[in-house]
């Protein structure tokens, strides 16, 4: 069953081939957040990375900014249905980190990221290795913004952008999966932006 | 008994539309089944074109949802945009559209919140606080709630005949206000907001939604009147 909206067009041009389903490019880069932004001074920005690791370790902003930065040119996607396209990435690579922290250990099989506001997001391992994801602090070579994530923000762009957690403060490895904030709230565990999981399911009866 | 689930899609017929401000518009869809919704929460709107090229967005419903096969959403005619133009230009009483929720489960309110409640809205984000607020109207909840409305002008307000002359809500015009305006003028400030929050028994927890910027300087503006964070719900657009 398909509606045709007759009259429709729509803005499906060229463009709509490098986008995943149901979703349409913007130039502008909106703002989601369900809270108010906080501000966070460098000064007492901490990122901890624990839980299955060997050496759990804390880095304050002077020390991760000495770690080699990884760049990554990719597309961003929010569920709500908004793109980005080519956008250029800097931060520290997850691998970069996880080898700071000594490796994983065996029982390392989700990451739980948790932010400076209390907000949770969980992936599996295998989507944070392998320069898949940073904890990024720059987008488009400017310093992100309080309300884009700043001063840095873990960067996971082959899901939908609510896995990529703003203010990021920890990072923990954990053995059992632990759904987040939003995947608590209605949305998707996983998110994957080309396979549309977008929101968990639930039943209605009738 | 039919299953289905909040991710299938339905078809929805236009039953009526009326027309809320010059840019927004209330479209009442028929549904296929109840729809059960609570208060706060959005449904996505699809539509097709004759090459197949869908696009799809979210926007809340303008109330809870306790069974009705009907459905209610405002949409505002945005410059620019790719779904609303055509859902508040083109669509006519009895055509269809495909739509699936609902979705969101942080922005909702339900009469077993017992807390006073401050609800603010900027334009069109007034639209789920309309479904808090009349959820929280037709329950029996004795819990304050008011609503702190941004308008930009007298003919942009949005459901007049519920929000005007009521002794709960407090609507400010920050462009052009008539010479018999009555309410506030002005955009919402500290001031405006320390004046509504002192009239709660304790501190509310609040709902807030608009653009991003006036959602921005709500939430600095409730904060700098002793409101916490935990206490904040937001919702952006644009």
């Amino acid at each position: 069953m398909t509606v045709i909206n007759k009259g429709f067009v729509g803005k499906g041009g060229d463009s709509h081939k490098r986008l995943p389903p149901g979703q349409t490019e913007v130039i502008q880069w909106p703002v989601l957040t369900y809270g108010p932004t906080p501000k966070i001074d460098t000064e007492d920005w901490t990122l901890i990375i624990d839980g299955a690791v060997n050496t759990p370790l804390t880095l304050n902003w002077e020390d991760f900014n000495k770690l080699a930065k990884t760049q990554l040119t990719t597309d961003i996607h929010c569920v709500t249905r908004w793109s980005r396209l080519g956008m250029v990435w800097d931060g520290v690579s997850l691998d970069d980190l996880i080898g700071l922290a000594g490796g994983l250990t065996p029982k390392a099989k989700f990451v739980i990221a948790t932010t400076f506001e209390g907000y949770t997001t969980n992936l599996p391992v295998q989507d944070v290795l392998n320069n898949q994801a940073l904890v990024a602090t720059h987008a488009h070579n400017e310093p992100l913004s309080a309300e884009h994530g700043g001063p840095a923000r873990l960067f996971v762009p082959h899901l939908y952008f609510w896995k990529s957690a703003k203010w990021i403060h920890r990072l923990t490895f954990v053995e059992h999966d632990q759904p987040g904030f939003w995947e608590v709230n209605g949305y998707h565990n996983y998110g994957d932006p080309w396979k549309e999981e977008r929101y968990s399911d639930y039943a209605h009866y009738y | 008994m039919h299953i289905t689930t909040n991710n299938e899609w339905f078809e929805a017929t236009v039953s009526a539309i009326n027309i809320e401000s010059p840019t927004v518009k209330t479209l009442t869809f028929t549904a296929p089944y109840p729809i059960h919704n609570k208060a706060g929460q959005h449904f996505e709107l699809r539509l097709t074109a004759e090459n197949g090229y869908q696009a799809a967005r979210l926007y809340s419903a303008v109330r809870a949802g306790s069974g009705e096969k009907t459905l209610q959403l405002t949409i505002m005619d945005t410059l620019n945009g790719e779904v609303s133009p055509y859902v508040t230009e083109s669509l006519r009483i009895g055509d269809k559209v495909e739509i699936r929720g609902p979705f969101g489960n942080f922005f909702v309110w339900t009469p077993d919140e017992k807390r006073p409640v401050l609800l603010i809205g900027g334009g069109s984000g007034v639209v789920p606080m309309h479904a808090i607020f009349s959820a929280h109207q037709d329950s029996a909840s004795t819990a304050k709630m008011h609503l702190l409305y941004s308008s930009r002008t007298f003919d942009d307000i949005l459901y007049k005949d519920e929000f005007l002359d009521n002794k709960d809500v407090t609507i400010t015009l920050t462009k052009d206000a008539p010479s018999d305006w009555q309410g506030k003028s002005g955009r919402i400030n500290q001031a405006m907001v320390e004046e509504i929050v002192t009239e709660f028994p304790e501190k509310p927890l609040c709902y807030v939604c608009g653009m991003t910027k006036f959602v921005d300087a709500m939430t600095e503006a409730l904060q700098a009147n002793g409101i916490t964070p935990d206490l904040i719900k937001t919702e952006r657009f644009g």
